[in-house]
């Protein structure tokens, strides 16, 4: 392979290709450490394209791409176990150290259905923390039958997103809260009537003044949840044990869908300690802006960030969802069109990165994607049994 | 109105006469003085930590623009894969923002520039830092596009390619021909979107375009992924680089440094303030301190004043004891001599009877027997009748000096006192002066007469002994007067006079210029006393080698004070 691409290799562009396993052999550097790393079936494709790589405008064609991708944003180095700090996913942060009668003042809280105005729902009901932090549903329907505009989202790890909600519209849990207490379709209440119902409870009452001198108050209901929900994290997930070094938390096949969802450019949008969940992207990258809103010829019925915004640029906007979990978490996306993983990948695939995966890819991917389930409570989330 | 005035100031006194109510009003007035520098620390402590936690906060959200700015660009050269670093600070800034806040919306801190200054800069930095904000999201968001497209074509073309080499060679050559001089315009265009570049690459997208309309279909899928990534290459390049301008031209660090300015101007009008302050609060110690130390030295002063009256009080104490065995001891004289002159008053009758009767038997019987024995017997007995009628008046006058016969505070003639005082001291006085008298036939008094007399007495013979050394007959004038209900006594001499050095000390008690044995030093002080006690005055005028006045006032009508200080002296008569 060397003396093949010899002609056109620069040792400086060794560092590109690495995690393009579908960019083969033409623009394959020899670098002999990093072939062994290259998923089976693209090496097979390597010796067959190999015959034609001797023409020259494919050599201009190589130093072109190599210099062009290393203008790009460019993954440099192979995953050294331990040396997590270089790559774009980092493991879930330490927990602090939190009150720990908050914590269960948040957890009994969350569980009260009097936040609902009805009395009909609590927090729990939607965000269910012993399956996935959410529901099965495509969309939840609300104390008062109305369904909810969006999929709710799992509540797990949510305290990492860097905005609350689809639209990002909210940036701390207590305006979450907050908003979603007052939310006509979610609870209908009023902070005024959610703390009546809890002042006439004198078990609550005392919880609330053992611990907040001026007892039940809005802001003392957010902070116990809130800092109840920062506990919602789910550790351990193999991705984790990998990235801190244990190489053998993932098996081969994972470690190639890693390699893939790097190199796709699924990381570009989904990185960080919480897989997504800190920045905004706008759903349907490719062709006509709110391709994916009108496929099937529907209306377009969610605008995303543009409702917050009101600017054009933010039409069809959304923050990034985690993907920690995800294989527990379906439906996908905000709309909860997507039912299953591979779906849901796939259309991350068509709409976002504009190009086919092959089967095998794509199915690597998934797996990758099984690897990033974290535990609660020392159990591994699953999924809800009743969809 | 005078009169409630007068009434209310009547009442306020008699209010102030209350012990609660002066321990009431000094504990609020030393409470009072306790409010200024109370006052003043309030004042030094508001706005203090505020600013500070402000300072910090502007230095902090400076730090973090200066940090994002710098990613700005890493991020638009695609050199973030983590963009957890680049939310991670929103919190922080959220968190400052609140800090400034406080500033912005604290009375306290109001001072040094224009009140409304820093919430103004603060609406302002908000809205631009929400603007950067906002632009830093589509960064990231164009930035994770672009990405993935760079990352693609290289891809993308050589699937291009392999597809035209595998129809045909020639088609292929002509393909890799067009992708490398598109992906080499890419490269050029991703490093700096010139317009050049942009229409160049814009020329090749088409003739691309062109050439793929007349290859097969499978072919054109890929011309379309190719077509498709290089254009998004070409519209988020160029989004990037608008959004990056943008971005940099937010004046996030001039906000921020107006918002430092003015935070500067305030802590240094704060600390110009605090300064100040300390300066009263030192004045207000100073001028406590002064108050304090006033009030020692007047309390020493008292104290001192009080320590000395308590020491003279004693001397007084211990001047009256003596005075007062002295007067024990001159009233039992007193009264020896007033049992004396009763007793031989008898004897003396009988004497006198009984020369008289010798008289008329020998004398007035026979008036014819001219014997000369008789004659000489008769003048003899006359001569005795004489001498024993000297010695009943002088009886007399000694029973009337002690007066135990009268009420201790009667009726008083002064010139009768005088009289018999001088009377007493006939002996004294006869070969040494003339005595004039000028009574005013004064109004008689209400007094101690023994004692009066004493004083009288004491002052005469004083008197005389000072007109013994003089040469010749001294004049001794004595002169009464009625004045402003006074009784005026005159006593004058024209003796030696008294030394200047001594008049300071003529009443006090057993001081004396007389030898051992002739006077005891009590006279005077006893006068001065006895006056005094009667509610009266005595006074000395000399001139030395012309003479003394002593002038005694005495008031006519005793007032009930005099009368207690009279009965409270031991009886003296």
């Amino acid at each position: 392979m060397f003396t093949e691409r010899g002609r056109f290799g620069a040792s400086a562009m060794c560092n590109w290709d690495l995690d393009r396993p579908t960019l083969q052999v033409p623009f394959q550097k020899s670098c002999s450490d990093t072939t062994t790393r290259m998923p089976k079936e693209t090496s097979s494709a390597a010796s067959a394209t190999a015959r034609r790589s001797s023409r020259a405008a494919a050599g201009v064609l190589l130093a072109a791409a190599a210099l062009f991708a290393h203008g790009g944003n460019a993954w440099a180095e192979p995953p050294a176990p331990s040396a997590w700090s270089n790559e774009p996913i980092k493991p879930l942060p330490a927990l602090p150290v939190l009150d720990a009668r908050k914590v269960a003042l948040g957890q009994q809280l969350f569980e009260d259905r009097r936040l609902s105005s009805n009395n009909a729902q609590a927090c729990i009901s939607c965000h269910d923390i012993h399956t996935n932090g959410a529901t099965g549903k495509t969309k939840d329907v609300g104390p008062f039958g109305q369904p909810m505009l969006r999929n709710t989202p799992t509540i797990f790890n949510s305290a990492l997103n860097f905005r609350q909600f689809w639209d990002g519209h909210l940036a701390t849990q207590h305006a979450a809260i907050s908003e979603v207490v007052q939310n006509p379709v979610v609870m209908r209440s009023t902070w005024h009537e959610v703390l009546g119902k809890l002042r006439s409870d004198h078990v609550v009452v005392d919880k609330f003044t053992a611990i907040y001198p001026d007892g039940v108050q809005q802001n003392n209901v957010m902070d116990a949840m809130a800092t109840f929900m920062k506990t919602l994290q789910t550790p351990n997930a193999r991705i984790d044990r990998y990235l801190a070094g244990e190489n053998s938390a993932l098996t081969p096949d994972e470690r190639l869908g890693y390699q893939l969802f790097k190199s796709y450019g699924c990381v570009a949008c989904h990185q960080g300690a919480n897989i997504g969940g800190n920045m905004f992207q706008v759903m349907g990258v490719l062709g006509n802006r709110g391709l994916y809103f009108t496929k099937d010829g529907a209306l377009v019925t969610d605008l995303g960030r543009y409702a917050v915004t009101k600017q054009e640029a933010d039409k069809f906007v959304f923050r990034v969802p985690s993907l920690r979990n995800v294989a527990v978490t379906p439906p996908y996306f905000h709309d909860g069109s997507a039912s299953t993983l591979p779906e849901a990948v796939h259309a991350m695939f068509e709409y976002q990165l504009g190009r086919k995966p092959s089967p095998q890819d794509l199915e690597l991917i998934v797996k990758f994607l099984g690897a990033l389930t974290g535990e609660y409570q020392g159990h591994p989330l699953k999924a809800p049994e009743s969809r | 109105m005078m009169v409630t005035r007068s009434n209310l100031t009547e009442n306020l006194q008699n209010l102030w006469s209350h012990k609660l109510v002066r321990r009431v009003v000094g504990t609020l007035g030393c409470a009072a003085m306790l409010i200024p520098p109370l006052l003043i620390s309030h004042n030094l402590q508001q706005g203090d930590p505020k600013l500070d936690a402000a300072v910090q906060a502007v230095d902090e959200l400076q730090r973090i623009d200066a940090n994002w700015s710098q990613d700005s660009l890493r991020l638009s050269s695609g050199l973030i894969s983590d963009y957890d670093p680049l939310t991670n600070p929103l919190p922080r800034l959220a968190i400052n923002e609140l800090a400034l806040n406080a500033v912005a919306m604290c009375p306290e801190c109001q001072m040094g520039g224009e009140a409304q200054e820093l919430p103004a800069l603060l609406q302002r930095y908000r809205e631009n830092m929400a603007r950067k904000i906002d632009l830093f999201e589509r960064i990231k968001s164009q930035q994770s596009i672009l990405g993935n497209s760079l990352r693609f074509l290289p891809t993308a073309c050589a699937e291009l390619s392999d597809a035209a080499h595998a129809l045909s060679s020639a088609s292929g050559g002509q393909v890799d021909e067009l992708l490398a001089r598109l992906l080499v315009i890419g490269l050029d265009f991703q490093r700096e979107p010139r317009p050049e570049t942009r229409q160049l690459m814009e020329d090749k997208i088409r003739r691309l375009q062109m050439a793929a309309a007349s290859w097969p279909s499978n072919l054109a899928v890929k011309v379309d992924a190719v077509l498709t990534h290089f254009k998004l290459v070409l519209e988020q390049r160029q989004l990037g680089d608008a959004l990056l301008r943008q971005l940099l031209v937010v004046p996030t660090v001039a906000d921020m440094n107006a918002m430092e300015d003015a935070l500067r101007v305030r802590q240094k009008a704060f600390l110009k303030r605090q300064e100040f302050y300390k300066m009263a609060i030192f004045a207000y110690a100073a001028l406590l301190l002064a108050a304090l130390s006033t009030i020692g030295w007047l309390l020493a002063r008292t104290y001192r004043r009080l320590n000395d009256s308590y020491a003279s009080l004693r001397e007084a104490n211990k001047e009256a004891q003596l005075q007062l065995v002295q007067s024990a001891k001159m009233a039992a004289m007193g009264r020896m001599a007033a049992g004396l002159a009763h007793e031989i008053n008898t004897p003396l009758a009988y004497v006198r009877a009984t020369i008289a009767v010798l008289k008329e038997m020998l004398v007035d019987k026979e008036p014819t027997r001219e014997s000369v024995t008789v004659k000489e017997v008769g003048e003899l007995l006359v001569d005795g009748l004489y001498g024993i009628d000297q010695i009943s008046e002088l009886v007399l006058t000694l029973k009337n000096f002690t007066r135990l016969d009268q009420a201790r505070t009667g009726e008083f003639s002064v010139e009768e006192g005088l009289e018999s005082s001088l009377l007493l001291a006939r002996y004294t006085i006869k070969h040494i002066a003339q005595v004039r008298k000028n009574y005013g036939n004064v109004p008689r008094i209400s007094c101690s007469p023994a004692q009066i007399n004493q004083v009288f007495l004491n002052i005469i013979v004083n008197a005389a002994h000072a007109m013994q050394c003089r040469e010749g007959k001294g004049l001794l004038e004595i002169q009464t007067s009625e004045e402003n209900g006074f009784v005026k006594v005159q006593i004058r001499d024209n003796g030696t006079g008294i030394p200047a050095h001594i008049l300071p000390k003529i009443f006090d008690p057993f001081f004396t210029t007389k030898k051992i044995g002739e006077g005891s030093g009590t006279g005077l002080a006893l006068a001065y006393r006895i006056v005094e006690s009667h509610g009266g005055k005595i006074k000395v005028d000399t001139e030395e080698t012309v003479g003394t006045t002593f002038t005694v006032l005495l008031p006519i009508e005793s007032t009930a004070e005099t009368q207690a200080a009279l009965k409270a002296q031991p009886q003296s008569a």
